[in-house]
C-alpha cells in the first residue's frame, strides 16, 4: 500500500483523524476546554491518531512537516465552538 | 405542509410521512389544521375523533396535549381538526398563539401539521411555526403561481411579526398589497425601505430571512422537467425572495395514489412497493437525515458514556 | 439578498466560489432552464425585462468562470472567495494562510477517485470500522459527509459504530450507507449489501462499544 508523499494530502489526513477524536469524545472536549487540560485527557486518543497518521504518510514527509501538530492546533483549538468556512 | 391551492398532496404527505417517521422510531404527532376540509384522522384510521381542535377553538378544552389522539400506527397520534358537519371558523389570533405555544410544548419528536388550502393569515401561522414548512405543489402555472402568493404571504406575515416598531410593520402591511403605492413590488424593495426607515431593522430583517427555510417538494412529476422544477423554484426563492429554500424532493404521477385517496388509505400501507412509495420513503430518508436520530425512549442511563 | 447588478458571478449560478467544472456546468444547465422564457418557475415573479437581464447575466457568468484564465482574472479584481464576510479570524491572517479552514467538501469530495494501492481484498467485511477508516484515508471528515450528502452527522457515526439501535429501519439505513459509500468513491453495490448483511445478523439490543478500537486492522 503506497504512502501519501503530497503535502496537502497529509494535511487533510491530519485534519481527518484530529477532527474524528472530536466527533467521537465530544464530552472530553469539552471538559478539556473548560479545564484548559485537553491535550492530556485526549492523549491515547491523540496518540492512536498519530501513529494512524504516520502508518500513512511517507515516513520522510512525517519528518519535515508538522502536519499533525498543526492540525491538532487548529481542529481542536480553533474549531471549538466556531464554524469557519471559506463557503459559509 | 402548506401551498395554497387545495388538492396539491398536502394531507398525502402530511399522512404517509407521519407513518413513515413514526415507523422508523420518531415520536410523530400529526395536526389537522383544515377546520373546513378535515381528513387526516380518516387516512390514519381514527374515524371518529372524540375530541379534536374544535374543541380547543370553541375553548371546551385548553390543553394541547389532551386533544392528541393514539392512532393504530405505534408512536403516532393526531389532532384532528373537527369531527362531524360543523364547519368552524379559525381561531382567532390570540387564541392561535396559544394553540401553537401548546404545539411547541408536546412531548414528541416531530410535529406534521397539514395546513390545508388557502393563504389567509390562520393558514400562513401554521406554516411559520415551524421554520422550515413544506411547500407542496403541481408542475403546473397555477400552481406554481399559487405557491409563490403563498410564499409572498408567509414572508410578509414573517417579516411582521418579527419587526418591532410599528411603522415598520405598517410599512410591511402596506407592501402587501402588489398595488402599493410606494412601489415596493419586490422583497428586495421593501429591505431597501426597512433599511432607509430604520438600519436596525433592517438587520433584523434579514436575520429573519435567514431562518426561514421553506422545503420544496414538487408532487405529480410525469417528466424531466418537473423534476428541475423544483431547482428552479429554489432558485427563484433565492433571487427573488432572499430565502434559501430547500428542494426536498419530487414524488412522481402514479396510479395507486388515487386509489389510496378514495379509499382514505396510506400509499405506505396500500400500494407499499409502487413508484409513490420509494419517493415518498426518499422524501421521508432525507428528513430524517435533517431531523437527526429520534431521542432514545427514556431507558437505563447508557454506560460508556460517549457516542451517544 | 441583493440586486442582480449587485450580483457576483458565483451568486448568479448560485455556486460557491471553489465550484469545480462539473458544479459550474451542472448550475449553468439548471439555471437556463430556471430562467428560460417559457419556464414555470418565472410565472408572477419575475417581469419580462427581469427574466431577460437574468438570462443574460447567466450566460456571461457562465461564460467568465467556465474558462479558468478569465476566471482568475475575475476572482483577482472582485476579491478571493468569502471577502467581505466579517468572519475572518485574526489568528488565520497572522498565519498567513487559510490551511486551518476546512476545505470545501464538494470540491473535496471531487478530488477522491478511489483508492491508489489500497486493498479490496475478497474477504472485505464492508463494516463500520471500515467505512471509517476509508473515509480517513480519504482525509474526509464525518462534517463534510454530512455536508456533501445532507445526512446528519450523528446517523453517519453511528453507521461507523454499527450502533444499529440509534439507526432508523433498514429501508433508511441502506440509502444513508449508499450516499455514504458514493461520496468515498466507493462502489455501493458492494458496500451496502455487506453493511446491511451485518445490520440483519446483528441482534438489535445491545449496541457495540468495541469502537474505541478503531485502528484494530494493522496499518
Amino acid at each position: 500500500m503506497s504512502r501519501i508523499t503530497d503535502p496537502r494530502r497529509a494535511e487533510r489526513l491530519a485534519r481527518a483523524v484530529v477532527s474524528d477524536v472530536m466527533t467521537y469524545h465530544p464530552e472530553s472536549v469539552r471538559a478539556g476546554i473548560e479545564a484548559d487540560d485537553l491535550f492530556d485527557r485526549l492523549r491515547p486518543e491523540l496518540e492512536e491518531a498519530r501513529t494512524f497518521f504516520e502508518g500513512r504518510v511517507d515516513p520522510e514527509l512525517v519528518a519535515r512537516s508538522n502536519a499533525f501538530d498543526l492540525a491538532l492546533v487548529d481542529v481542536l483549538v480553533y474549531r471549538s465552538g466556531r464554524v469557519r468556512s471559506r463557503i459559509w | 405542509m402548506g401551498g395554497g391551492k387545495g388538492g396539491v398532496g398536502k394531507t398525502l404527505l402530511c399522512a404517509n410521512l407521519s407513518a413513515a417517521l413514526a415507523g422508523s422510531g420518531y415520536r410523530v404527532v400529526a395536526v389537522d389544521t383544515d377546520l373546513e376540509g378535515a381528513n387526516l384522522h380518516t387516512c390514519l384510521g381514527v374515524s371518529s375523533p372524540r375530541v379534536s381542535l374544535a374543541d380547543f377553538v370553541a375553548e371546551r378544552e385548553s390543553d394541547v396535549a389532551k386533544l392528541a389522539l393514539a392512532t393504530r400506527i405505534p408512536n403516532l397520534q393526531l389532532i384532528a381538526a373537527t369531527y362531524g358537519n360543523l364547519s368552524c371558523a379559525q381561531p382567532a389570533a390570540a387564541r392561535r398563539m396559544e394553540l401553537v405555544a401548546g404545539l411547541r410544548r408536546l412531548d414528541c419528536d416531530v410535529v406534521l401539521l397539514d395546513c390545508g388550502a388557502g393563504s389567509h393569515a390562520a393558514t400562513v401561522d401554521y406554516f411559520l411555526v415551524g421554520d422550515d414548512g413544506l411547500l407542496v405543489l403541481h408542475p403546473e402555472p397555477t400552481s406554481v403561481e399559487n405557491s409563490y402568493g403563498f410564499l409572498r404571504a408567509a414572508y410578509y406575515r414573517r417579516m411582521q411579526v418579527a419587526m418591532k416598531k410599528h411603522e415598520v410593520r405598517d410599512r410591511i402591511r402596506e407592501a402587501m398589497d402588489q398595488r402599493n403605492e410606494r412601489g415596493i413590488r419586490t422583497p428586495l424593495d421593501l429591505l431597501r425601505e426597512i433599511e432607509s426607515m430604520d438600519p436596525e431593522e433592517g438587520r433584523r430583517f434579514v436575520a429573519t430571512m435567514r431562518r426561514f427555510r421553506p422545503r420544496i417538494v414538487v408532487n405529480e412529476v410525469t417528466s424531466s422537467e418537473d423534476i428541475k422544477l423544483g431547482f428552479a423554484i429554489r432558485s427563484v426563492c433565492r433571487k427573488f425572495f432572499g430565502i434559501d429554500a430547500d428542494y426536498l424532493g419530487y414524488i412522481n404521477h402514479d396510479a395507486v395514489v388515487h386509489d389510496c385517496v378514495l379509499r382514505r388509505r396510506l400509499v405506505l400501507e396500500l400500494h407499499p412497493r409502487s413508484d409513490a412509495a420509494i419517493y415518498l420513503h426518499r422524501i421521508a430518508r432525507k428528513l430524517m437525515g435533517a431531523l437527526g436520530p429520534p431521542r432514545p425512549p427514556a431507558a437505563p442511563a447508557e454506560s460508556g458514556g460517549e457516542g451517544g | 439578498m441583493k440586486a442582480l447588478a449587485e450580483m457576483t458571478h458565483y451568486e448568479v449560478l448560485e455556486v460557491a466560489p471553489d465550484a469545480g467544472p462539473e458544479e459550474l456546468e451542472r448550475a449553468y444547465r439548471l439555471a437556463r432552464a430556471a430562467y428560460a422564457e417559457e419556464s414555470m418557475a418565472l410565472y408572477s415573479v419575475f417581469s419580462e425585462d427581469d427574466s431577460s437581464e437574468l438570462r443574460q447575466r447567466i450566460e456571461l457568468a457562465y461564460r467568465v468562470l467556465a474558462d479558468s484564465v478569465q476566471r482568475g482574472a475575475y476572482d483577482l479584481s472582485h476579491g478571493s472567495a468569502g471577502a467581505g464576510s466579517d468572519e475572518i479570524d485574526i489568528a488565520l491572517d497572522l498565519a498567513g494562510d487559510d490551511a486551518a479552514a476546512p476545505q470545501d467538501p464538494f470540491e473535496l469530495v471531487g478530488e477522491i477517485s478511489g483508492f491508489d494501492g489500497f486493498e479490496e481484498d475478497s474477504e472485505q467485511s464492508f463494516d463500520g470500522a471500515w467505512l471509517r477508516r476509508c473515509r480517513l484515508r480519504c482525509g474526509v471528515e464525518i462534517d463534510q459527509v454530512a455536508a456533501v450528502t445532507k445526512i446528519n452527522p450523528s446517523y453517519l457515526r453511528f453507521i461507523e459504530e454499527e450502533r444499529f439501535d440509534r439507526l432508523p429501519a433498514a429501508v433508511y439505513v441502506r440509502g444513508f450507507v449508499g450516499a455514504y459509500a458514493r461520496c468515498l468513491g466507493l462502489d455501493p453495490g458492494r458496500v451496502v449489501p455487506g453493511y446491511m448483511k451485518r445490520l440483519k445478523e446483528t441482534p438489535k439490543r445491545e449496541p457495540r462499544k468495541q469502537q474505541r478500537r478503531w485502528l484494530g486492522r494493522p496499518v
